[in-house]
Formats: C-alpha cells, structure tokens, sequence
C-alpha cells in the first residue's frame, strides 16, 4: 500500500495505517531529530512524538505533494525550532575546537558531528536533509520553509564551514 | 560524489531502534481519541439538556404507552428484529475468524 493510500486511512480514522506510517519513519525522523538536537536523545525523542501526533492531526491537510517524509520534516524542523527558542538552543562556540585526528571512519563520522554541532539550525537541518536523507533541494526547502535559493546557500555556506573545521582539526592534531 | 565531505555528509544517519516508541505514539493516540469522543459526548449532552424542558414528555409516554401493544404485536417488525440479529451475528463470526 503506498503513503497516499495509508495517509488517506489515516485521515479516515485509521489507527493501524498512521502506526504503519510511524514505524516506516521513526527511525529517520528521530535521527534527524538526534542531529538537530547535538544527540540529545529525550529531547529529539519528545520532538519526534509531537511531531507524530500533530501529523495525525494534520494528516487530511496532506495532500500527497511533495513525498510524505518532506512533509513530517517540515512539522519536525519547525517543533525543533520552538524548542530551541525555548531552551535558547545555540550553535557551540568554537571554544573547544580541539579534536583528536580521524584515524578511523567513526572517529571521522564523530568529528563530523562535532563540526555540524557548530553550525547554524538551518545549515545543519540543510545539509541533513538534502545529503543523509537524500531530501531533493526542492522537498528541503519546502520542508524548512524556506525559498529554494536560501536552502542552496545554507547547504554551501555549511559545506565551506565543515570543510574548513574539519581541516583545522586535521591540522591540529 | 567526489568530494570526501559529501561522501561523509551522504552517510546515512545511525538506525534509531524502536524501542517501543511506535507503540507508545499508538497509544498516545488512541486515549486521545477516547478523550475527545468523551468531550464531545459531554459537548453534546450539556447542549441537549435544554431541550428535555421543551419535549412534550406526558404526551410523547401517552401516546408510546398506546403503541407499544399493537408494536409488540406486529409481524414485519418482528422479522426486521429478527434479520437484524441475525445480520449482526453473522458479522460476528466472520470478525471472529
């Protein structure tokens, strides 16, 4: 059955076919979450639940464009930004900038998680979306509310930044 | 996808087990549900209230009390009872299985 056909059940009053839809994405959703976060697991794990329910409340307001995970996304980037304001989420300072050098690919993939900690909410949702969760910069830029020139100037400027932490770590160490 | 930082960028995000967490938002819905058929079943009574002193009672028990015989009496009635009972029963058994 596909995620129209399950949205569709849903909005009709169809408990199992949203269950069927959160299985499919939770794990994604809440990655993403743990990222914009900094690996806050209770906190992206309560963002991912409110995202949920709201979608179930929303659910007959999709109306298929633009692929469902796109639309969960957007409901999750904007909790995530609540949240943030309210708990004054900000960027780390490049205060601890030291890092051990990347000898294997997970201390590589922890250095990287170091780096995105470092940029903005945009940039780090940007380049999560349109790279680990292969979003199109169409469907990410939809999904952070944002026009499409914006979305493609957060991915580079947040590219150059990584780039620019990373090799300063290589350097250092 | 040449660049050793898109490659690092493109890694798919660590699997996050279930844990349970499907169920919880499952169950989070359905006493949401419940509550809301409950507020709206209180909505709904609160708002009909009213109404109980406008009924004509003494007369709508009168004329009920005149009809129940010849009611109870009657053959297609009784049928329909009888189909319906059966209707449900069978839907019954067909959930059953």
């Amino acid at each position: 059955m596909s995620e129209g056909e399950l949205a569709q059940r849903a909005a009709a009053g169809d408990t199992n076919a949203f269950a069927t839809l959160v299985r499919a994405h939770q794990s994604r959703l809440r990655g993403f979450l743990r990222r914009m976060t900094r690996g806050d697991h209770a906190l992206a794990d309560d963002l991912a639940q409110e995202t949920f329910l709201e979608a179930h409340r929303k659910i007959a307001a999709w109306r298929g464009e633009g692929s469902f995970a796109s639309w969960l996304y957007a409901i999750a980037y904007s909790r995530y930004l609540m949240a943030a304001r309210r708990r004054k989420l900000e960027p780390l300072e490049d205060g601890d900038i030291s890092s051990p050098s990347p000898e294997s690919a997970s201390a590589l993939r922890l250095d990287l998680e170091k780096a995105m900690a470092r940029l903005s909410h945009s940039e780090r949702a940007a380049l999560t979306l349109c790279f680990a969760l292969e979003l199109t910069h169409e469907e990410a830029a939809v999904a952070l509310a944002i026009p499409l020139g914006t979305l493609k100037s957060h991915v580079s400027r947040g590219r150059e930044k990584l780039k620019t932490m990373l090799q300063m770590w290589e350097t250092a160490s | 996808m040449n660049d050793p930082l898109d490659a690092l960028l493109a890694q798919r995000l660590e699997d996050v087990a279930d844990n349970g967490f499907s169920a919880r938002i499952t169950t989070q819905l359905a006493s949401r549900q419940r509550r809301d058929a409950t507020v709206t079943w209180i909505v709904v009574a609160l708002a009909a209230l009213p109404l109980l002193w406008l009924l004509p009672v003494p007369s709508i028990s009168e004329t009920a009390a005149r009809l129940a015989p010849a009611l109870a009496g009657a053959a297609p009635l009784a049928l329909a009872c009888g189909l319906l009972l059966l209707t449900l029963s069978f839907e019954n058994l067909l959930r059953e299985r």
